[in-house]
């Protein structure tokens, strides 16, 4: 019988190796976590018996950038099937990761890189995504990413395009609210365009982050606070897709766990009050 | 414009390959083409060169910020990542440092990121438990001679011309090791290994290095009696009690 906890709600947080001693000692009382996959993709390693030890205390979702469901090159194997031996051993919620490409022609760059948004785009990451989803038996989640350029040969909005894509594949998505301030910041359009037209019964998580402003643009550094302006984007989010569980990425520069429980505090008081007053 | 050429053009771009960013990316007043592909080439290079800093800190140390940063980013373009797997991103740093002409200056640089990378290694391979060595006597004499004995998965055996484990420690916060008294053309032969969260580096002699070398090969206890003879009680006791043999195999005969 399946006695590990599964229920992802209210907001959790990134778990990152510096905050592995301080929650085996303390055990904070955090709904969920969200693990970044590709770092446990190899048995027996410290990283993945600490998370095997702390599952039985937390529900978890796992959270990856080497899908590259956007690139060219065929589906890696080999990650996919670590990727199913992990999720048979830790039993995650969900799998999520990013509607982008992180390799292709057999390099790997480990940064999310932006499509063209086409429809022959948007044809072939469905057909990825479906193949992926057959594999792991289970609808994965798609997150929308942060974005410096576009390509010339764009053919629609990015929100047209990850309707599309959530619409064909079938795939929930999980909405990076940081992301869509970001890119609208860098691409000169409207977020709340953007996030009105997110197809709110398909969100399944909600990401929350820290970017950098570079002057000329900002940069999705997960490495600072969640800005004004994005908490304020949170809170449209919230009353657009209701009750969604939140989570606080922090990845760079990381502080002591307690400031990022700190945030996920923000979020949650965010959330409540505005839930609370649609009742 | 295909997915398949602008995929191609780009990702070999960020490795060094020239590309006319005009043809691909939109530009503005704000930052053009050429400005916004550059964003993305650094935040590759970047993500890389902090995965190398972490994996490689006392290499770092020897030469400074500044000429790390330079032949990492050689590194990377001449090795740019072929795995989606990001731990075993760097293991020919040490090969390309022997090579690379400025860096021949330091010249047990290279042995220094071997060390850094068999270290690395060891905390991403698999841990696993011991076998039970309590019941080896309970097996028949010549099931003890089939006996194929094993290091830890995590285990590395390497030799240096240097005492790179005592430059390795003298650069770790609260080392015993005074920098100044290391003589650091001494032959050293080394054992890596990983036991839980505990990572080990145990300087050899030349008789354990060697047995331990055999055990690797996965030789039989019969021929490990022949080939050590007398020393054989003494070097497979301090390796049962030091923990270096982890397992034991005894081969189903047919």
């Amino acid at each position: 019988m399946n006695t590990l906890p599964s229920s992802i709600h209210s907001c959790g947080i990134g778990l990152r190796r510096q905050h592995f001693s301080t929650i085996a000692e303390t055990k904070p009382n955090i709904p969920w976590f969200e693990i970044l996959s590709d770092n446990y993709l190899i048995e027996g390693t410290v990283q993945r018996e600490f998370v095997q030890q702390i599952r039985p205390d937390y529900p978890i979702t796992f959270h990856g950038v080497g899908l590259s469901i956007g690139s060219v090159d065929p589906l890696n194997k080999e990650y996919l099937k670590r990727l199913l031996t992990l999720k048979k051993e830790l039993e995650p919620a969900w799998i999520s990761d990013h509607l982008c490409w992180t390799s292709a022609y057999g390099y790997s760059t480990h940064d999310l890189i932006p499509l063209p948004y086409t429809q022959n785009v948007v044809d072939h990451i469905v057909d990825r995504i479906i193949q992926v989803q057959d594999f792991l038996g289970e609808s994965i989640v798609i997150e929308n990413v942060s974005s410096y350029l576009q390509f010339k040969s764009t053919e629609m909005t990015e929100w047209e395009f990850i309707n599309q894509v959530i619409e064909k594949s079938g795939c929930s998505l999980l909405l990076d609210v940081n992301n869509i301030y970001v890119s609208a910041q860098n691409h000169g359009f409207d977020a709340e365009d953007y996030l009105l037209a997110m197809p709110k019964d398909r969100v399944k998580e909600i990401h929350l982050a820290g970017y950098e402003d570079k002057t000329t643009h900002l940069l999705d550094t997960h490495s600072r606070p969640v800005t004004e302006p994005v908490w304020a984007l949170f809170a449209k989010a919230v009353e657009h897709v209701g009750d969604v569980p939140v989570l606080i990425e922090w990845d760079n520069d990381i502080p002591e766990l307690s400031r990022l429980r700190e945030e996920a505090n923000i979020a949650k008081n965010i959330q409540q009050k505005i839930l609370g007053s649609r009742q | 414009m295909s997915l398949d050429k602008l995929q191609q053009d780009v990702v070999k771009a960020f490795f060094g390959d020239p590309i006319v960013a005009d043809d691909y990316i939109i530009g503005d007043d704000v930052l053009t083409a050429a400005q916004r592909f550059g964003i993305y080439k650094g935040s590759v290079h970047g993500v890389l060169t902090q995965a190398l800093s972490d994996m490689y800190p006392v290499c770092k140390a020897l030469v400074g910020d500044s000429f790390f940063d330079h032949v990492t980013s050689k590194f990377i373009n001449k090795n740019p990542p072929d795995t989606a797997f990001f731990a075993d991103f760097g293991g020919g740093f040490s090969h390309f440092l022997s090579h690379f002409e400025s860096a021949k200056s330091v010249e047990y640089l290279a042995d220094m990121a071997y060390l850094e990378w068999l270290r690395h290694n060891a905390w991403n391979s698999k841990n696993q438990s011991a076998s039970d060595f309590s019941t080896l006597e309970t097996y028949s004499v010549t099931q003890q001679m089939a006996m194929v004995f094993s290091l830890a998965e995590t285990a590395s055996l390497w030799q240096s011309e240097y005492r790179i484990d005592q430059l390795w420690d003298a650069h770790q916060e609260e080392s015993a090791i005074d920098l100044a008294q290391i003589d650091i053309f001494e032959h050293l032969k080394l054992l890596i290994w990983r036991n839980d969260y505990t990572l080990h580096m145990h300087k050899l002699t030349a008789q354990q290095f060697s047995f331990l070398n055999a055990v690797q090969q996965g030789k039989p206890l019969e021929i490990l009696a022949e080939e050590f003879t007398e020393t054989l009680p003494e070097l497979l006791s301090i390796s049962l009690q030091n923990a270096w043999i982890r397992s034991y195999e005894i081969p189903i005969s047919k």
